[in-house]
């Protein structure tokens, strides 16, 4: 499985990709439950989305906690500066929901559109 | 004290929210979530978040915008720092029972550091980022405020404008005190806006705003007290 720390065996995928699908996947990586910043990149990592930076995750997490998505609550670390973790609120449930739902329908309309036959261009 | 490349980053972090207006609560939460990520994965600042101007750019942090403007503290201390040189410069000749005169010379002079403090909401951004240029300007206002003093006319005949000092002392002292009530009640309005992180021991965050409002306190009156000083030295020593 890769790891932030195994960037050999990630695949790296166009950016825009990323970025198009990236707040999608945040939500989805709290689904479980609260998580801190690092572990949820660890998570996408895992996933094979690639290493994000910091600089990238936590302006999307910040953006959606004033969204009202998410809820934050800091809690004492293990002789660290304390761990900042984020949970998804019921909006942000449905939120998650939403977008999954609508995720589902471009990624088939996409891939069918990706997989049939070419019938040539319009003249 | 040598600053490492990572505390030199986060307090240019802490300026750039700063001059968003983002609150001390704002600040330390910003600052202790960077320091949870840079211990958990090891990165370098720059390299994890970019920079500092960039990233503070990024964040959304509309619901940790504080009650203290540092654009308006410091527009307020230069109007201060304005109003206290001239009132300075009058009190002599007020104590000396003289008119306040004047020369085209000294009035152009003064003028540089009236054109710097009244050009700061469209300069100050630039001047805090680079420290060079705002070196530049105090030296450059510090040395205008010399020659005008140099250039003062030595006898009546010299002066381009001969005014009753009384009518500079006053409006010079209104000012600076309207500038130094203005700092205090934003510093009173204000519950806490030291830098405090999420977790830090209430007793430290305590004894760290109560540094903070006591600096700002001195801050915000220092230019009246040294009007004061001077007037009371300008009284006594009056021939």
């Amino acid at each position: 499985m890769a790891t932030p720390a195994d960037p050999s065996a990630e695949q790296d995928w166009p950016s825009d990709w990323i970025r198009a699908a990236l707040g999608l996947c945040t939500l989805q990586a709290l689904e479980a439950g609260p998580a801190y910043g690092y572990a949820i990149i660890a998570q996408l990592a895992s996933a094979g989305l690639g290493t994000l930076k910091g600089g990238t995750l936590y302006p999307l997490l910040t953006r959606f906690a004033t969204l009202g998505w998410l809820e934050v609550e800091w809690r004492p670390g293990d002789g660290g500066p304390g761990r900042k973790y984020f949970a998804l609120t019921t909006t942000g449930r449905a939120e998650l929901e939403r977008q999954r739902a609508e995720w589902r329908t471009f990624t088939t309309i996409t891939t069918t559109f990706l997989t049939d036959q070419p019938t040539g261009g319009s003249r | 004290m040598n600053t490492t490349p990572t505390e030199k980053w986060l307090e240019d972090l802490t300026l750039e929210l700063r001059l968003r207006d983002v609150s001390g609560v704002g600040v330390g939460d910003t600052l202790a979530t960077v320091k949870e990520h840079l211990a958990d994965s090891g990165d370098d600042p720059a390299v994890a978040f970019g920079s500092p101007r960039a990233y503070a750019e990024s964040l959304d942090l509309s619901g940790y915008i504080g009650p203290v403007s540092l654009t308006g503290t410091i527009i307020r201390s230069g109007i201060g720092l304005i109003a206290m040189l001239v009132f300075t410069q009058a009190v002599w000749p007020w104590a000396a029972g003289e008119a306040f005169d004047i020369g085209l010379a000294q009035m152009v002079w003064m003028l540089v550091p009236l054109f710097a403090v009244v050009t700061l909401p469209l300069t100050l951004n630039t001047l805090i980022r680079r420290t060079w240029l705002l070196i530049l300007v105090i030296v450059v206002c510090t040395a205008s405020g010399f020659v005008s003093v140099l250039t003062a006319p030595r006898s009546p005949d010299e002066a381009w404008l001969s005014i009753d000092p009384v009518l500079v002392l006053v409006p010079a002292a209104a000012v600076m005190l309207a500038a130094s009530i203005l700092s205090t009640r934003a510093i009173r309005v204000d519950v806490d806006d030291s830098i405090r992180e999420p977790l830090a021991d209430p007793a430290v965050a305590a004894k760290v705003q109560a540094t903070s409002r006591t600096s700002a306190l001195v801050a915000a009156w220092l230019f009246p007290a040294f009007a004061a000083v001077s007037f009371a030295v300008a009284f006594l020593f009056r021939d």
